[in-house]
């Protein structure tokens, strides 16, 4: 070990410091930086001297050769970058659920006063009304009018619903682009990484961009993934890679029986198995929620339509006519409205069962008929307010349930800042440690120097 | 716990979204007054709205309907007590005839005052309440009080090879080969839109036709096609015949309104109940009408007896009329306690349906003042940390 070595090591302490000052400058710079994980140096001594010379001032024992920067970590907690994968999924299914629902819901309007539910009971009580006036035109006319408020309402519902229903094909067909766009880029970053990695260390940028780009695709599907480095790097849904080192599967849309796009992968594997995310919660609603909602609008028109046509059919109407239906004969919630006959001549309308203008036998019939268990243990008003307060209490479920996971996915997040995240004042305390070091080195650098001076001189160089 | 400037921005900013959705919640409450206004607020109380909303509804249309049913009672009663004035006036007259010096003069005078009577009593069965007559059952667009009309022949139904077709004022009905005329009435009494021709046996086998009617014109029209004549089916030379009495010319049943879901009260009666028409009150004895007319004569013909009889069957009329009296008073009465009822159910379901969907406004706004403060507090708190900083320490 030469006269020298105290220059070099000096020399190693100010070159560390400033690497470490660079770090902290691009820890501060992406201080904002979505997806930026902090990155810390990673320092150790210097390499042993090999050659035999043994420094005269430490007779006997080896002395250190300085300080070398083994490379650049970034600071992170795998296992909590899967666990907010995964918080993410279900937080943005049930939020999509939450947002569709909410829009099923508004088309209700239940609790003001036109509600689909006013409307029932006022198609009731006019014919509570028929029956206590059976003679005149003008309660007719109330009853077909509120018949047809309340079977114009109920068809608008059920369109409404059902083209909410058909605009969430487009919602599913947007995320599978997505899921496709977002899966190459992460097969592109890898492409990079495998090029850039050496010794174990990738380059830190693009294993950054490359954990946000899957965090983004947990949002809309369920993906794992498995391996860090470019190459063994695999993303799964359901069981099937769609990204795997650079290469990448692609899925697309296809319709099933029921006209609903359906996501499946596009080399024939079928359809991919979707256990979370935005698109499990689209193809819940989609799937399951409104359908069961559309059934029991069309239950309820049927029953109406059978039930009081059954009756009407019986009766007579102000001229002696009978055999009318009250309801153009149909099935389904989209066929509901009042015979056409009715609403041109509202004499037709049946209050009489015998012909008698003063008998009110079929107008009470129909009356009673809001009192009857007709679907299901369930008079037909009863079975409304099933049917809103289960969308509400659907909707409700899924408040509640976007709303803890939003809590869980914040807690994972903050945990993640607290590990990953940037502290202006740590990296300062830091940044004051580094520049005190490099300091440091330089006076050991400046009396090293005046050491190998004041040895020259007396020397006698001069 | 590392904390760092994400962190505290990211707490920060969740702890303000939740307080400032808490805050927007609140105002929304107060300015709506609603706790519940939209179903997934909470599914359980809305439910109950719906269902109190549509009691309420129900009951607003029974509360109508009672007022309908005791306009029609008090419009009843009222002529029942004009009947029983009436009948009374009557026997007061009738009385003062069965005195021996009274003069013939006199007596035209008396026959006279009665002539009104009979037209006014007439007119109170005529009565009608919005455009229907109140004592017609359930045919309340025909007088309850009518002339009978016949048509028929005399001897016995001819069944024929071939069928032909009967028109009845314009219904048509099929009289087949080898009919009997039991089988044909049948048809006839059951064939919809012939609802004031009824058809019974003439007393010789063949069919007569009936129909109440108040005018007295022909009003049973006949005609035939096909294989039979009218005289194969009526019997010989078929013609119609109008009573000179007087018969019930309303319809069976009585007026009927529901007051409640389980209620449906009966608002009329009939003027065959009211008058005695075809002895439907008291069998064996004539019709009102009937017996103010033989009063009439027998008070011409200073008949004691007869007026003395004319006056038992008044009496006798009134008492009925007066049981009747009391009786739509009773049941008019009972429905001033139904609308009391009906009242007072409306107000305990507004009750029901404010608690449970109305906000208490004064507690709500007094949340809505703490969490305010609560608000404003996480916005200070936020603002004084976010301002330190090791940079303004450092030189």
């Amino acid at each position: 070990m030469g006269t020298f070595t105290s220059l070099t090591t000096a020399a190693s302490g100010m070159h560390a410091a400033r690497a470490a000052m660079e770090i902290i400058a691009n820890n501060i710079a992406n201080a904002n930086t979505p997806g930026f994980k902090r990155q810390a140096p990673i320092f150790a001594e210097g390499n042993p001297p090999t050659g035999t010379s043994i420094n005269s001032a430490t007779a006997g024992s080896f002395t250190g050769t300085g300080v070398q920067l083994k490379g650049i970590r970034r600071v992170q907690d795998a296992f909590l970058d899967m666990r907010i994968n995964a918080a993410t999924q279900s937080k943005a299914q049930w939020s999509v659920a939450r947002d569709l629902l909410t829009a099923v819901e508004s088309q209700f309007n239940e609790l003001g006063d036109n509600g689909l539910a006013a409307l029932l009971d006022k198609f009731w009580n006019q014919w509570r009304e028929l029956a206590a006036n059976p003679e005149g035109l003008p309660p007719r006319s109330a009853v077909v009018a509120s018949a047809d408020i309340l079977a114009n309402r109920i068809r608008e519902i059920y369109a409404n619903i059902r083209a909410q229903q058909t605009q969430m094909n487009s919602g599913v067909a947007t995320r599978v682009d997505q899921i496709n766009r977002i899966a190459r880029d992460i097969a592109e970053v890898n492409e990079k990484i495998v090029a850039l990695e050496h010794g174990g260390f990738g380059p830190n940028d693009l294993l950054n961009r490359r954990d946000q780009l899957v965090e983004e695709l947990s949002a809309l599907v369920n993906v794992s993934a498995h391996g860090n480095s470019g190459s063994d790097f695999i993303l799964n849904i359901g069981g099937h890679a769609l990204v795997q080192g650079t290469f990448r599967r692609e899925i697309t849309v296809e319709q099933d029986s029921s006209g609903a796009w359906q996501p499946v992968w596009a080399d024939g594997m079928g359809r991919v198995a979707i256990t979370s995310g935005e698109l499990r919660g689209l193809l819940d609603i989609r799937d399951s929620a409104i359908p069961r909602y559309l059934g029991q609008l069309d239950t309820i028109a049927n029953t109406l339509i059978q039930q009081v046509n059954a009756l009407h059919r019986q009766g007579y109407g102000m001229s002696g006519t009978t055999g009318v239906d009250f309801f153009a004969p149909g099935t389904g919630a989209a066929t509901l409205r009042v015979n056409q006959q009715l609403l041109d001549d509202p004499s037709l309308v049946a209050a009489s069962a015998t012909g008698e203008p003063g008998n009110t036998a079929i107008a009470q019939a129909i009356a009673d008929l809001s009192e009857v268990a007709l679907i299901g243990g369930e008079t037909i008003s009863q079975s409304y307010r099933s049917l809103v307060t289960g969308i509400g209490g659907d909707l409700a479920l899924a408040e509640r349930s976007a709303l803890t996971r939003e809590f869980t996915l914040q807690q994972l997040v903050r945990q993640r800042e607290s590990v990953s995240g940037v502290s202006l004042d740590e990296e300062l305390a830091d940044m004051v440690r580094y520049q005190q070091s490099f300091a440091a080195s330089a006076r050991i650098f400046e009396a090293t120097n005046y050491i190998l001076q004041v040895l020259l001189e007396q020397v006698g160089v001069r | 716990m590392r904390v760092t400037l994400g962190s505290q921005t990211e707490y920060a900013k969740a702890n303000m979204a939740t307080s400032y959705a808490r805050l927007v919640r609140l105002q929304e409450l107060v300015a709506t007054g609603k706790k519940v206004s939209r179903p997934s607020h909470d599914p359980v109380a809305a439910n109950q709205s719906l269902y109190y909303t549509q009691q309420l509804s129900d009951i607003e249309q029974y509360l109508r309907n009672a007022g309908i049913a005791k306009d029609f009672m008090a419009r009843t009663s009222a002529a029942l007590d004009e009947v029983y004035n009436q009948i009374q006036s009557a026997i007061t007259d009738a009385q003062s005839s069965i005195n021996a010096t009274m003069s013939p003069a006199a007596r035209e005078g008396l026959a006279a005052k009665l002539d009104a009577l009979l037209e006014r009593l007439r007119d109170v069965a005529d009565t009608r309440h919005l455009g229907r007559y109140i004592f017609s059952g359930h045919r309340t667009d025909s007088a309850p009080v009518a002339r009978e009309h016949r048509f028929t022949g005399t001897g016995a139904f001819a069944p024929q090879a071939t069928g032909g077709t009967l028109t009845i004022n314009g219904v048509a009905i099929s009289v087949e080969p080898g009919d009997t005329a039991a089988a044909l009435i049948a048809r006839i009494n059951a064939r919809s839109g012939l609802h004031r021709v009824t058809a019974r046996d003439n007393g010789a086998g063949g069919v007569e036709l009936r129909m109440a009617h108040p005018d007295s014109g022909n009003v049973i029209q006949v005609s035939v096609s096909g294989g039979y004549t009218l005289d194969q089916i009526f019997g010989a030379a078929p013609s119609e015949t109008v009573g000179t009495g007087f018969t019930y010319g309303g319809g069976e049943g009585s007026v009927r309104i529901q007051v409640s879901p389980s209620t449906v009260v009966s608002v009329s009666t009939t003027a065959a109940a009211v008058f005695n028409l075809d002895s439907a009150a008291a069998p064996g004895e004539p019709d009102l009408f009937r017996v103010i007319q033989d009063l009439k004569q027998a008070i011409l013909n200073a008949d004691t007896p007869a007026t003395e009889l004319g006056i038992t069957r008044l009496e006798s009329a009134a008492k009925r009329t007066l049981a009747m009296r009391v009786e739509f008073g009773g049941r008019i009465q009972n429905m001033e306690g139904m609308v009391g009822h009906l009242e007072q159910t409306r107000d305990n379901l507004k009750e029901l349906r404010s608690r449970t969907e109305d906000a208490d406004v004064a507690q709500a706004v007094v949340d809505l003042k703490t969490q305010e403060q609560v608000y404003q507090a996480a916005l200070f708190s936020a603002s004084s940390v976010f301002r330190l900083t090791l940079l303004d320490y450092l030189r």
